[in-house]
């Protein structure tokens, strides 16, 4: 397999995992890990011999590159979204300062050895 | 008997309960498509039971409880907003990108590479008839060019004023909804969750127009702030906004456009306040990009500083040369020089040259009958102090305003990708989370963020893997 079909076919794959982000769903996110690791797969074993036209190839990297920060940008939003989220949802809301407030809770008994 | 009243009056506040969450069942269902529904939960509240003091215990139906969750909402109205900001940049931008046609085979670049061509031509044949002939046609053209983009840029500063006029009253119409909102709650008519699902979808549609803060009090009424700061509407009174056409300081080049300014209720520009949605959008392009192109009161802008160096520098050269006559030459290009935002619109032939006043003899010493001719044919790569724009040839300079356009639209078009994606995420995990329990939101939010965290890593792995190898096609 030569570089530039490693890269094409890695641009699809990425492109397949970036529209199933848009589904959350755990089982959707299992698929979504599994679609990387064949990509991880596919340009580990990326080596000399697989370079046909620098230039053309460089082209292609560059625009896989491209490609995978858009989808980081869109991972790392939707981690972001959660997060809020789950600060917000066990919390009471945020201060003036943007600092989660936590739920008042009764004092309890402890144990301690 | 008490017992039998006790069992009886249970019964009937059950019932009563049953056929309350029945009708906010049925409310649901009714609701399944409107705008900026969300789903209502029937409660039911436990009641006191204690037969030693007669209290019988059932169910009372409680407080319908809204799946709404803000911060969800709020999610998707910043993500919507910043949609909109980059779909309205890319839009606007598309409109000025045919001028600084990258292939160079439209627009100014071509009419400059092909008068350059002429020249060349010229001091190859400095007597041809057509030769000369040809340098005033391709004058013309670039002239003709110069014109033309101006114009379109003037075209493009008109729609967007207009443009920004409409969503500031739209803006303003949305934000009297909330307000007669606000004024429902305050008489007690509030509290509906109909009402609620058309003040969320008026949220909604307000966050694609500017970036807008709602903040719900404890009265049951929202405060609506345009840019977290600037107040649209406080419980019943509304503060409408308005856009305003003038320069902040004495213009240097008069009869620019003036930059445009959104003011708040009481006159205060509030401009730097929005920087979000279309408005935003708009008036990063109306007051960011045209005026770094076309020039404003203070600056003259890119396309005039070309036009200007070009017809300066032809017009300087011609005149130190000698037509075939002997007669010192004639400037080639006239334009308006009482405003230097002003150059590229009024950029034409002078109307007194012919192909016969045109001066290629360079008197030297030592003379050189095709002096001048040459040293126009290399104008556009020369980089003599006197040629330049800040240091580049002038189609070098041509050359960066092609690229800074090019990336602007290509940073709007990739922004607008990433943001239409965030908006679909953001809607995607509000509807996976409504409509259960606070616990199990909890639980299914914090196994999708470390879902995504993991892909996140995993995404950071490929690209070093990528850098990798493109260091080693380098």
């Amino acid at each position: 397999m030569t570089l530039k079909q490693r890269c094409q076919a890695g641009e699809a794959k990425l492109d397949q995992v970036s529209a199933a982000l848009l589904d959350p769903r755990p089982e959707v996110l299992d698929r979504c890990e599994a679609d990387l690791e064949e990509i991880i797969a596919m340009l580990e074993t990326g080596d000399a011999e697989s370079i046909v036209d620098p230039s053309a190839d460089k082209a292609d990297l560059l625009r896989l590159r491209n490609r995978i920060r858009l989808l980081a940008l869109q991972a790392q939003q939707a981690t972001n979204l959660c997060q809020g989220w789950a600060q917000l949802g066990l919390t009471e809301g945020y201060t003036d300062q943007g600092r989660p407030v936590l739920a008042p809770s009764e004092p309890q008994a402890s144990y301690e050895v | 008997m008490s017992g039998l009243f006790a069992n009886l009056n249970t019964s009937a506040t059950a019932l009563k309960a049953f056929e309350r969450s029945l009708e906010i069942a049925q409310n649901n269902v009714a609701n399944a498509s409107t705008a900026g529904y969300a789903k209502q939960l029937p409660t039911l509240d436990a009641l006191p039971f204690s037969p030693m003091t007669g209290l019988p215990g059932g169910v009372r139906a409680g407080d319908p409880l809204s799946t709404r969750d803000e911060y969800l909402e709020q999610a998707v109205r910043y993500q919507t907003s910043v949609l909109s900001n980059f779909q309205t940049q890319a839009r606007a931008l598309s409109g000025i990108e045919p001028i600084f046609d990258v292939t160079g085979q439209t627009g100014i670049v071509a009419a400059l590479n092909s008068v350059f061509q002429s020249f060349s031509a010229w001091s190859a044949n400095p007597d041809s008839a057509a030769a000369r002939q040809d340098v005033l046609s391709k004058a013309q053209d670039v002239g003709a060019s110069f014109q033309q983009a101006a114009a379109v840029l003037s075209g493009v500063t008109s729609n967007i004023n207009n443009k920004i006029d409409t969503t500031v009253d739209q803006i303003n119409s949305l934000a009297a909804q909330v307000r007669d909102y606000n004024l429902k709650q305050s008489q007690g008519t509030g509290g509906d969750a109909g009402l609620d699902a058309h003040l969320h979808d008026t949220l909604e549609t307000l966050s694609g127009l500017a970036s807008v803060t709602a903040r719900f009090e404890d009265d049951g009424s929202v405060t609506l702030l345009l840019g977290g700061q600037t107040p649209l509407v406080i419980g019943a009174r509304q503060y409408a906004l308005a856009s305003g056409y003038f320069n902040s300081s004495t213009p240097v080049n008069p009869n620019a456009p003036p930059a445009v300014h959104i003011l708040d209720a009481s006159g205060q520009d509030v401009t730097d306040q929005v920087s979000g949605g279309m408005l935003g959008g708009l008036l990063t392009v109306r007051d960011s990009v045209l005026p770094s192109l076309q020039g404003d009161g203070q600056q003259a802008g890119a396309l005039n500083i070309i036009a200007k160096q070009v017809a300066d520098r032809v017009n300087q050269l011609l005149a130190s040369g000698k037509d075939p006559a002997g007669n010192a030459g004639l400037p080639l290009f006239t334009y308006d020089a009482s405003s230097a935002a002003n150059t590229a619109r009024s950029l034409a032939i002078n109307p007194n040259v012919t192909a016969d006043t045109l001066a290629a003899l360079d008197p030297g010493p030592p003379q050189v009958v095709n002096g001048i001719a040459m040293a126009l044919a290399g104008l556009g790569d020369s980089h003599a102090p006197a040629d330049t724009i800040g240091g580049k040839s002038i189609l070098e300079f041509l050359n960066a305003q092609t690229q800074i356009v090019g990336q602007q639209v290509a940073d709007a078009t990739a922004g607008q990708t990433i943001a239409q994606q965030s908006v679909a995420q953001a809607k995607a995990v509000r509807t996976q989370v409504s409509g259960v329990s606070l616990d199990e939101e909890a639980v299914r939010i914090m196994e999708l963020q470390r879902g995504y965290q993991a892909i996140s890593k995993m995404i950071s792995v490929i690209n070093g893997l990528t850098d990798t190898l493109i260091s080693m096609v380098s």
